[in-house]
């Protein structure tokens, strides 16, 4: 009879995986073998003959790098009978469409576990928020101890990118006015808009995120590692009052105030560089009144619970993902680097979901 | 007095309250060199000491965070001050913890925070005026100002110091050591000793655990109960030191 082996790395990726199974085959030259997702080690207990702890050849005489398989992730079944269907259904054995779903509905499954989460976290934040209790010195400690890290420190670092992102919108600005030979009229809207809209509470993100949200997930996961959590449990210390709240509110008033703190960075140096290579030659009061003049209670609306929004989400993956924790010191690099990455994707997609839903649009395509 | 599932002795004064019951009370323990006890039962009173000896190669810190409602007991109940440790009233179980010291054994600090930050922090967060007491147990225990550097730079034997500071503040109803003359210079026994004798007056119950009871001569004033951790069993022994 003839086998396949499943070298799967996880039996729940389905499809996703034959890539890495064909790689590999060819590294380890077990062409005789197919690889096949979806086989786990359900499917072993069913060929006890096989062992993964043996060194064994197939019908090519190669012989198999054992120590690289386990035996939960080998699998084999007849090839015959698959070799004898249709080959629509032969395609659809190989893309395994049953792994395909069940590694999408975990993937999604694992996401709404994490949204809620997260907002779980956020919920009881702002419940603790509003309750006068919390704010005992120690917490305002610590929120005063945040605040100067994650703000004020970070001013100088929101200014620098608001600057240079500020001289990147003036020449795009000049290039697409020299492209479409509209008025520089439309420069202050144009700035107005990507700035305060978009470009702004975007960057206020990446500031903080990288300057604070990473240290704060590698803070806390040290203090988890250290047993300093549960120290403080023991004494009473609610570590959600003093490490998360203070953390989660600090990030969130950061993030707007540095968003201010870049867009008014933007605005100057767009003005001075426009004005310097000439594609802005209104003087600047005019200029600021041009762009205050596009301003309306909409924008502000947008941006103040996006920036909020987005700092409540950023805040709280970085001390969900510290907190979660376990294991050893060495696991922490890893927290630090997920966090970022997880941070960075939810504050993209807040700013896509509520700048569809604000402004009602969809690429070109207007929502009703 | 005490209650164990071994003593024999029976109070002879009226009962104080009991602060801690340990009531059938199992716990394996997450790791292997975790002290364990296998159906004991231990009741604690105010004003009582309790000594427990301990295997040396055997970690106490599980067991009283069990005792602290940190982790659950493997079977059986705790009891601090008549109320239990289950439930999500998680405000009810912060108010029972800083009802109680404790000298840690292992990792006991915060980093980040200095050291007499560290000392003042659950005080402070539980709204207790401790400023006074502060000032007292550091003159009690000889240290004239609480340290501002952080933990990581300052001696062992001065955290040690710091933590009986720490245990003792804000009036606690039960003060568990563990291991408190770890890294402790042994002349510093009779003024710890004397201090607990100060706290048991006040109704404070006192649990030490150590896994080595040669400590110098004192007597404990009322006398203390002695325990050994045996077979996952409390067992009553003779006398420790000389008080008994």
């Amino acid at each position: 009879m003839q086998i396949r082996r499943c070298f799967g790395e996880k039996s729940d990726l389905g499809g996703f995986w034959q890539g890495r199974h064909s790689r590999k085959r060819e590294r380890y030259g077990y062409s005789g073998y197919t690889a096949h997702p979806g086989f786990g080690r359900h499917n072993l207990s069913a060929f006890p003959s096989v062992r993964a702890t043996e060194h064994r050849k197939n019908r090519d005489g190669c012989c198999l790098a054992s120590s690289k398989l386990r035996p939960s992730r080998i699998a084999i079944y007849p090839v015959q009978a698959i070799r004898e269907l249709p080959k629509p259904l032969r395609l659809l054995g190989i893309l395994n469409p049953l792994g395909v779903a069940e590694f999408l509905g975990r993937a999604f499954m694992g996401r709404c576990v994490a949204i809620a989460a997260i907002l779980a976290v956020l919920w009881g934040t702002a419940i603790l928020i509003i309750r006068p209790s919390t704010w005992t010195p120690p917490v305002r400690s610590v929120l005063s101890r945040q605040l100067l890290f994650t703000a004020v420190d970070g001013i100088l670092s929101g200014v620098r990118f608001g600057a240079a992102v500020g001289v990147v919108a003036i020449v795009q600005a000049a290039i697409w006015i020299d492209t479409l030979g509209v008025a520089q009229g439309v420069i202050a809207p144009m700035m107005w808009r990507g700035i305060v809209r978009e470009l702004a509470p975007l960057l206020a993100c990446l500031v903080v995120i990288g300057r604070s949200c990473i240290p704060i997930a590698t803070e806390l996961a040290t203090m988890m590692v250290n047993g300093e959590v549960e120290l403080l449990d023991a004494e009473g210390v609610d570590p959600m009052t003093y490490l998360i709240v203070p953390r989660i509110l600090s990030v969130v008033i950061s993030v707007f105030c540095l968003a201010i703190i870049i867009a008014t960075s933007m605005v100057a140096t767009g003005y001075m560089l426009g004005w310097a290579v000439d594609a802005i030659r209104v003087d600047l009061w005019t200029f600021l009144e041009s762009i205050f003049r596009q301003a309306n209670a909409r924008d502000l609306v947008f941006f103040v619970p996006k920036t909020i929004i987005a700092g409540g989400f950023a805040g709280a993956i970085c001390c969900i993902d510290g907190l979660n924790v376990r294991g050893a010191m060495t696991d922490i690099p890893r927290v630090a680097s997920r966090t970022g990455i997880r941070a960075l994707t939810a504050v993209l997609a807040i700013s896509a979901i509520l700048s569809v839903v604000f402004y009602g649009r969809f690429l070109m395509l207007k929502i009703v | 007095m005490s209650v164990v599932q071994s003593a024999t002795e029976q109070p002879v004064a009226p009962p104080k309250a009991v602060v801690l019951e340990l009531r059938d009370f199992t716990f394996q323990g997450n790791s292997e060199n975790s002290v364990r006890f296998t159906d004991i039962n231990l009741i604690v009173r105010e004003g009582d000491l309790i000594f427990i000896q301990v295997n040396p190669r055997l970690k106490s810190r599980e067991f009283v965070s069990v005792i602290q409602g940190l982790k659950p007991a493997t079977r059986g109940k705790v009891l601090f001050q008549d109320c239990d440790w289950e439930g999500d009233d998680h405000d009810r179980h912060f108010r029972m913890r800083s009802k109680i010291g404790r000298v840690y054994e292992g990792h006991a600090w915060v980093a980040n925070l200095n050291v007499a930050d560290n000392v003042t922090l659950p005080g402070l967060h539980h709204g207790v005026s401790i400023e006074n007491d502060v000032k007292y147990w550091a003159k009690r225990f000889g240290v004239a100002q609480l340290s501002n550097k952080r933990p990581a730079f300052v001696e062992p034997s001065q955290l040690q110091i710091h933590q009986w500071i720490r245990a003792f503040l804000g009036k606690p109803s039960l003060i568990v050591l563990e291991h408190p003359m770890h890294y402790a210079s042994s002349t510093m026994f009779p003024v710890l000793a004397e201090a607990i004798d100060e706290v048991r007056q006040a109704g404070c119950a006192v649990l030490w655990i150590t896994n080595n009871l040669g400590f110098p001569d004192h007597s404990f004033d009322p006398s203390a109960t002695y325990l050994r951790a045996e077979s996952e069993k409390l067992v009553a022994f003779g006398k420790g030191m000389n008080d008994e």
